[in-house]
């Protein structure tokens, strides 16, 4: 235990002990970007951007190459994670503040809920996408990765800005969580009537089987969180991990498999198909592309 | 000196009372404090044990590792489980005479383990939060060999590969299994990440709530007897959770820091560690008493917990370096399970709790006689693990 205090101490120093010498050429000028990004998203993060304002400039849709990161995070790891206690101690006023009152106000009761989850949302193709196809619905991306979470952050600031007048983009959010451990601090019992499983890490080691983001325990979770006759939707371009997700949605039994019919006349199923990141990158490769929806069926009585 | 008695388990109605002591299992008859068997994973074993000599070494240091964790009585008396480390298994024994019913290996380390009330199946938590269950009796299973022939689950149980019935995505560190008067079964786990799941059994599948509140990790659960609704938690927070399992419901949180840590020795040194770690909540029924204990401060906490208004009333603390209580259900009495290196020759202690959560040491005779045969000789602590280890679980996190 003396060395939680010690560390402790060793942290506080380091950051008094002033400015060291700064990273040169390439890395100077992305940390410079990603200074002054920073500091534009802590201002704008929470403005409501009003419609006709000439006085201000186009905010720039943010460079993904200053964002890049690993790209994979342990899922089992202590990251320095901030999260709800509970769904009740959630301010969503923060990420969306045209539409949630905040939470002091008393009106909460009514305030809109997160219905829509893209888990992994990576630099947010599809929330961008979903955005105008569920206008009226709360949208949020979950993604573990902060440099990644931030670009979206960025992209959806920029967005908000430059649709102002039709007062687009609102009803998206991103958050820094990790799903497969904290979705219950977020959500509460039946709130999602959709959960988006685009492109996930496919962790080919059987030894890292239990890393992947879709098994029949976490399905047990996800069935919790959606109400019945809301839908998992998943697609990859793995053979073996869409094999491993169908295996272990299709024998939960909360989850009944959609069909290749109901797949074809979906607008989401279409929109998953192309707009992700990972997605387009696929295309490019023509690599395949393997899709499979899941309806939450009712609890047995 | 002897080594320390890591758990202990009491069954009321054959008053036996059960010792895990490193890898070793003993039985005693606790009204006169004979020895009745002793269960030693290599003696104990059938002589026609086919493992080879190969590296005893080896296997000495094994067993040093694969000490019980975790040791539990059927609610019908009939068998003892424990779980150990290294080899991550489930040991089942007869409980007239410590015979192996079956030992069966886990793909990771057991942490947790419960019986259903009707005895026939053990649940049973591991290190990366899922949760097995299986038949008490494994009727495929044959006992040939010791530990090191130990029969993989997932080729015993039932052909194929043992599945989870439900996981967490951390590690598992309690679980309970509940019945209420309509037969309806619910699992309620905890874990490191600070989550409470209540979910329905045998529906697995079914989860029917969480309870949110604690902010670090939640080592111990209890649901008492007398309040059938209501679950007591506690861990790594300044208090003990007191919920309303049924609705999720936060009753109240009993602070419990203040208590530990009380103002007047505060001042000394500012930098000092305060933190609480509980390893361990029992009940008694008969005073509707609940135990506490905190192994950072080695203090055993006692409260009251009223029906009505629900609510937990703390009583009285008792300084005291334990590893384990077993309560006997009997007009307020518990075995105590004393960890201490200098005076060792207590390693187990009869007391009895007052209303007033007062602790007096009675039955020294039997006590003495229980004292003379428990345990074994050791050449010093080393040879012992770690039994102090909940504290461990606080998160120190990473980026
Ligand atoms: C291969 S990318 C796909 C991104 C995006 N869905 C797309 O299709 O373009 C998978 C993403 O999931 C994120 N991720 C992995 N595990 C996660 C977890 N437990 N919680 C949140 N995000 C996670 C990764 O950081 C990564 O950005």
């Amino acid at each position: 235990m003396a060395d939680i205090s010690q560390s402790g101490q060793l942290s506080t120093a380091a950051v008094s002990n002033g400015s060291t010498p700064g990273p040169t050429g390439s890395k100077r000028k992305r940390s410079d970007y990603r200074q002054s990004q920073q500091e534009k998203r802590q201002e704008l993060k929470t403005v409501v951007f009003e419609a006709n304002d000439i006085s201000q400039d186009k905010i720039k849709l943010p460079k993904k190459k200053y964002y890049r990161q690993r790209a994979h995070s342990n899922p089992f790891s202590d990251h320095l994670l901030e999260y709800p206690i509970s769904p009740s101690h959630m301010d969503w006023h923060k990420l969306y503040p045209a539409l949630v009152p905040p939470k002091e106000d008393a009106s909460t009761e009514l305030a809109k809920e997160v219905e829509i989850l893209d888990v992994g949302c990576g630099f947010g193709g599809l929330l961008v996408s979903l955005a105008t196809e569920f206008p009226d619905k709360l949208i949020l991306g979950m993604e573990i990765r902060v440099q990644v979470c931030h670009y979206v952050e960025d992209r959806i600031i920029a967005l908000r800005q430059q649709h102002a007048n039709e007062g687009k983009y609102n009803n998206i959010a991103v958050l820094r969580a990790n799903a497969m451990k904290f979705l219950p601090n977020f959500f509460g019992k039946g709130q999602l009537t959709k959960m988006f499983f685009c492109f996930p890490d496919p962790h080919f080691k059987v030894r890292k089987h239990k890393a992947r983001i879709v098994t029949s325990t976490l399905a047990s979770e996800y069935a919790y969180l959606l109400r019945p006759g809301g839908i998992i939707y998943t697609i990859t371009d793995v053979l073996d991990l869409h094999q491993w997700m169908v295996r272990h949605l299709e024998s939960h039994p909360l989850f009944r498999r959609l069909s290749k019919e109901w797949e074809d006349e979906d607008p989401c199923v279409k929109i998953m198909r192309k707009e992700t990141e990972e997605g387009k990158k696929v295309e490019r490769n023509n690599g395949d592309k393997w899709v499979a929806c899941f309806v939450r069926v009712d609890d047995p009585e | 000196m002897k080594h320390p008695i890591q758990k202990l388990a009491y069954d009321s109605t054959s008053k036996a009372l059960y010792l895990a002591v490193g890898e070793r299992i003993q039985k005693f008859d606790s009204v006169t404090g004979d020895l009745i068997s002793e269960w030693i994973p290599h003696t104990c074993e059938t002589k026609t044990d086919l493992e080879e000599p190969k590296n005893k070494k080896a296997k000495t240091a094994d067993s040093k590792h694969n000490v019980f964790r975790t040791l539990s009585c059927s609610p019908d008396g009939k068998y003892v489980v424990g779980s150990t480390d290294e080899q991550k298994s489930l040991v089942v024994l007869n409980a007239d005479d410590l015979t192996v019913v079956n030992i069966r290996k886990f793909p990771k380390r057991p942490s947790a383990i419960d019986i259903t009330s009707d005895s026939s199946t053990v649940l049973l938590g591991d290190k990366f939060g899922d949760v097995y269950a299986v038949p008490i009796r494994d009727v495929t299973y044959v006992p040939t060999a010791g530990l090191s022939k130990i029969s993989q689950v997932s080729e015993s149980e039932s052909g194929g590969e043992l599945d989870p019935i439900l996981g967490h995505v951390s590690m598992l560190v309690d679980l309970l299994i509940t019945e209420d008067q309509n037969g309806l079964r619910h699992i309620i786990s905890s874990d490191r990440d600070e989550h409470i799941r209540v979910t329905k059994y045998p529906e697995s599948f079914l989860i029917e709530r969480f309870c949110l509140g604690h902010e670090q990790y939640v080592s111990q659960l209890l649901i008492p007897s007398w309040c059938p609704n209501t679950l007591i938690s506690g861990g790594g927070d300044d208090f003990l959770a007191h919920w309303d399992w049924t609705t999720g419901e936060l009753l109240e949180k009993v602070d419990v820091h203040s208590i530990l840590y009380p103002e007047s020795e505060q001042n000394e040194s500012e930098a000092q560690v305060e933190e609480v770690a509980m390893s361990g909540i029992w009940q008694v029924p008969e005073l509707q008493l609940i135990l506490a204990y905190d192994e950072t401060v080695k203090m055993l906490l006692v409260f009251k917990l009223h029906k009505e208004p629900r609510e937990l009333e703390y009583l009285n603390k008792f300084s005291v370096s334990i590893l384990d209580v077993a309560v006997t259900g009997d007009s307020g009495k518990v075995w105590l399970s004393i960890d201490d290196t200098d005076n060792n020759n207590q390693l187990i202690q009869k007391f009895i709790i007052s209303g007033k959560g007062e602790f007096t040491a009675t039955d020294s005779d039997v006590t003495a006689r229980i004292l003379d045969k428990a345990s074994f000789n050791i050449a010093s602590r080393d040879e012992v693990v770690a039994l102090h280890s909940i504290a461990l679980l606080r998160k120190h996190a990473e980026h």
